[in-house]
Parts: C-alpha cells; sequence; structure tokens
C-alpha cells in the first residue's frame, strides 16, 4: 500500500505537537500550556476558537487579547476549511490509526482466511452504522447555550483534545491519571469496537464549528472531485474518508478536512487539490 | 444505494423530518448539559490574583499555564475530588508536607511572587496594586517593614506610598495592616 505525500506530512506535523506537548513541561523546549486551550510556542500565543466563545458567552465581554490569540487557527480555517482535524488534532491522530491498523488487518483476513471476513467487519469498515452527521451541530449549539445560560464552559470539562495534552506527560511517565481520560479513552475504544469516526465525524463540536468556518467561500485549498474520467464506483474512497464523506459523489461537503486519503487510495486519480 | 449517513450532505437538503431530529437532540443535549447545574460545588484556594470565584469559573481557560510556572509547585490542577465543576482548573494545597529531605513545612506559604498572574493568559488571576486608604491609615509602617519587595516608602508626613512599578499585588500588606478593614489593600486592574 502506498503512503501519500499529505499523509506523511499531516503524521509528521502532529507526532511534532505531540513531542512539543511532551518536552514543553519537562523544560526543554519552550512550549507552554495545553494545546489547543491556550498554548504559547517561543512566545507566540494561540487560543483554541471554541474557548474564546465559550468565554465571551460565559462573561459576555469580547476579551480582545484571547480573541487575537485564537486568530491563528480562524484565519487558517477560512483558507484551508477543517484542517485541524487531520492536520494538528492529537484525537484525530488516534482515531486515524486505529483506523488504518483496522482496515489493514480486515484486509490481512480477506486475503488469508476470506470465510472469517463477513459480513459484520465490512459493515464496520465502511461505516455503516456511522451516527447523523448533523449531531454535531447539535452539541455545538448545546454547549453554546448552556455556556451562556449556567455561565461555566461547559465543552471545557468534557474537551477530549484538551484533557489528552493536559494529560499527555503523565501518560508517557504513568504517574499522573485523572478521571478526565475516561472521554479520549471512550472515544480510543469506540474507534475500535464501535464504528468509525464516532467523535470526530458525527459529535465533536470543535469540529462542527471548523466545519462553519470552513464554509465560507474564503476558502483557497480545498479537495475536489474531476469530472473525467467517469468514477467506476469501485467504492475504495468510501471506508477511507475519516468524516464520513463520499467522495465519489462528486461534491465534496465543507466537512472535508483535507486529509487527502481519497486522493492517495484512487485509482483514477480523480480527486485534486484547488 | 445503502443508506449512508454521509457528512455534510445533509445540511443543504434540509427537509423537515431532519430538522425537527437536530432540534430535537439540540434540547436534549441542552438540558443535560444543563442537568451540570445541580452538581456540588466545592470551595478551593485559588492562587493569588484570582478574581470572583464565579467570574474565575467562567473566564478560566484551563491551560495549566500557572500550575507550570509557579516556581515551588503550590498550584496544582484540581481532579475529581475538588469537585465537579472546578476540574481542569488550578488550586492550591492546604495543610503540612514533608518534603523530600524529611523537613516539614507548610505548603501553603506562597511567596505571591505572581508569576501565576503573569502566566494567564485569560483575566482569571489579574495582577494589582497597592492602595492606601488615607481615611483609615495610623501611619504606623508595617506595611512598609514588612512589604518583600520593598516597594512602599514613607514620605515626609508619614504616610505609605506605593511604588506603582516595583508592586506586584501580593497583598501581604493588607494582611500584616493592623487596621480592620485593612487601610491598605490591593486593587486589581
Amino acid at each position: 500500500m502506498k503512503v501519500g505525500k499529505i499523509r506523511i506530512i499531516r503524521y509528521t506535523i502532529r507526532i511534532l505537537l505531540l513531542v512539543l506537548l511532551v518536552l514543553g513541561p519537562l523544560g526543554i523546549i519552550s512550549f507552554e500550556g495545553v494545546f489547543p486551550c491556550s498554548f504559547a510556542i517561543f512566545g507566540i500565543e494561540f487560543t483554541g476558537p471554541l474557548g474564546w466563545i465559550q468565554r465571551v458567552l460565559t462573561t459576555t465581554s469580547p476579551l480582545v487579547s484571547l480573541f487575537i490569540s485564537s486568530l491563528f487557527f480562524m484565519i487558517a480555517t477560512l483558507l484551508f476549511g477543517r484542517f485541524f482535524c487531520s492536520w494538528l488534532c492529537p484525537i484525530g491522530l488516534i482515531t486515524e490509526t486505529i483506523h488504518a491498523l483496522k482496515e489493514k488487518k480486515i484486509a490481512l483476513g480477506e486475503t488469508y482466511s476470506h470465510k472469517k471476513s463477513g459480513k459484520a467487519t465490512h459493515s464496520i469498515l465502511l461505516g455503516r452504522r456511522r451516527l447523523p452527521s448533523y449531531l454535531k451541530y447539535s452539541f455545538l449549539a448545546a454547549v453554546l447555550i448552556s455556556s451562556a445560560l449556567i455561565k461555566y464552559p461547559v465543552f471545557c470539562l468534557i474537551c477530549p483534545v484538551g484533557i489528552l495534552s493536559r494529560n499527555i506527560l503523565g501518560i508517557f511517565l504513568l504517574q499522573r491519571w485523572t478521571i478526565g481520560l475516561i472521554i479520549p479513552f471512550a472515544i480510543f475504544l469506540s474507534e475500535i469496537f464501535l464504528t468509525d469516526r464516532v467523535w470526530c465525524g458525527s459529535l465533536c463540536p470543535i469540529g462542527a464549528l471548523f466545519s462553519l468556518l470552513g464554509s465560507l467561500p474564503t476558502k483557497i485549498y480545498s479537495l475536489r472531485v474531476k469530472k473525467k474520467p467517469i468514477c467506476e464506483k469501485c467504492r475504495r474512497c468510501w471506508p477511507k474518508c475519516p468524516m464520513g464523506i463520499i467522495p465519489s459523489h462528486y461534491k465534496i461537503p465543507d466537512e472535508c478536512s483535507n486529509c487527502g486519503l481519497c486522493k492517495e487510495i484512487c485509482a483514477l486519480e480523480k480527486v485534486s487539490s484547488k | 444505494m445503502p443508506t449512508y449517513a454521509a457528512g455534510g450532505e445533509h445540511l443543504p437538503k434540509i427537509n423537515r423530518r431532519e430538522f425537527l431530529k437536530w432540534i430535537g437532540s439540540l434540547a436534549f443535549l441542552s438540558a443535560l448539559t444543563s442537568l451540570f447545574r445541580l452538581c456540588p460545588k466545592k470551595e478551593v484556594i485559588r492562587p493569588p490574583g484570582a478574581v470572583s470565584e464565579e467570574k474565575f469559573l467562567a473566564v478560566c481557560l484551563r491551560c495549566e499555564r500557572c500550575v507550570e510556572v509557579c516556581p515551588r509547585d503550590f498550584i496544582k490542577t484540581a481532579g475529581l475530588e475538588e469537585g465537579i465543576a472546578n476540574i481542569g482548573t488550578p488550586y492550591m494545597e492546604k495543610g503540612k508536607e514533608v518534603f523530600e529531605h524529611g523537613g516539614v513545612g507548610t505548603s501553603i506559604y506562597c511567596a505571591s511572587c505572581m508569576r501565576c498572574a503573569k502566566a494567564c493568559p485569560a483575566d482569571a488571576l489579574v495582577e494589582g496594586t497597592a492602595e492606601v486608604d488615607k481615611s483609615s491609615c495610623i501611619k504606623c509602617r508595617i506595611c512598609a517593614d514588612f512589604c518583600p519587595i520593598k516597594a512602599i516608602e514613607i514620605d515626609e508626613e508619614g504616610w505609605p506610598v506605593v511604588l506603582e512599578d516595583k508592586c506586584n499585588g501580593c497583598g501581604y500588606c493588607s494582611v500584616v495592616c493592623p487596621v480592620m478593614p485593612p487601610a491598605i489593600y490591593v486593587k486589581r486592574k
């Protein structure tokens, strides 16, 4: 199986980020804070946009300094769509790796013992039991409404990305385990035993926010499907997409995270980048 | 075609049934998250420079930068034991502590270096400056003697004067002030 250039770049960026998250608290590299809530690399401040929006709703003040530091993510999303999920997010790294391993296992099962890989594995692979993707917009709206109502940033309590990066050093050194780790662990288990990308595709409010921002017509980079050559419906791209989009339907919606996996697998090279 | 729940493709051609489902899940999830309000609240000691507890919970980013920057590791991240609402926020532990060399000290003695307030990217921990209330000050000079960074001077008439470029707002002067309520106090920026 060939590994595309984009995938190598994406894995490098995300693993570098994990290395920063581990080396930062140890004092080796100038990296402070928690990704993506609020962190500083060599003195440059970054803030997660959902964190800022929740704080604006809970305090009913604009919080200009947080807005300025969250501009990086917002402008990058306006230009590159929902790139965060496949290029930066550590949860995305975990789910994508598990998905690739699962696919490999099922592919091996097909070649060596054809009888064992029945319909069940196939339906998991093809993501037939996905939750509806609009749920994440409900979740985003619910998070924003309830944080404004109870004056408490609700999502920060359960945010798996924040919890994971807050505890990543503890995970490596096996000393500081907190109860919040249940949530990334549940995502990990659901990725193995339930269906693909339950969290990323249909629940994550961060992804929902980035999809909404990325749907604005300011994008300079996105994947699109060529009209020719005509798609042969080989369906190889269907299980590949982390967000449950079917690239062979000629129109890639704004939930695309620009991971380029469909481009990598397509034998006819139908998918191109704008 | 098999029934696929393809991402995003729901959105442009959303029909009434889907919309009702969306609203239903929205109402359900909002109700679920608002249930959180019923959770018992637990009071913890916040780092120096913390704003009022209600505002602190609303604005704290849970980024742990105050925890990382604390030179004596007094500031800890709250877990489940400190109450559900406090998870991820910084707090300071109370009580005696046995150090590595066997000595015992009080871990609450924070020297108020205010590095945590400088590190805070949000307005959860803010720096301030001490101010003198001349109507109740008795010119006893105790605040100037006790100020750990010598940011209070005494002028010719005997009034304490706060050097604003030096003062970090640790509040030690208001602790030692013999007047009640203290005649010198920290005003947050």
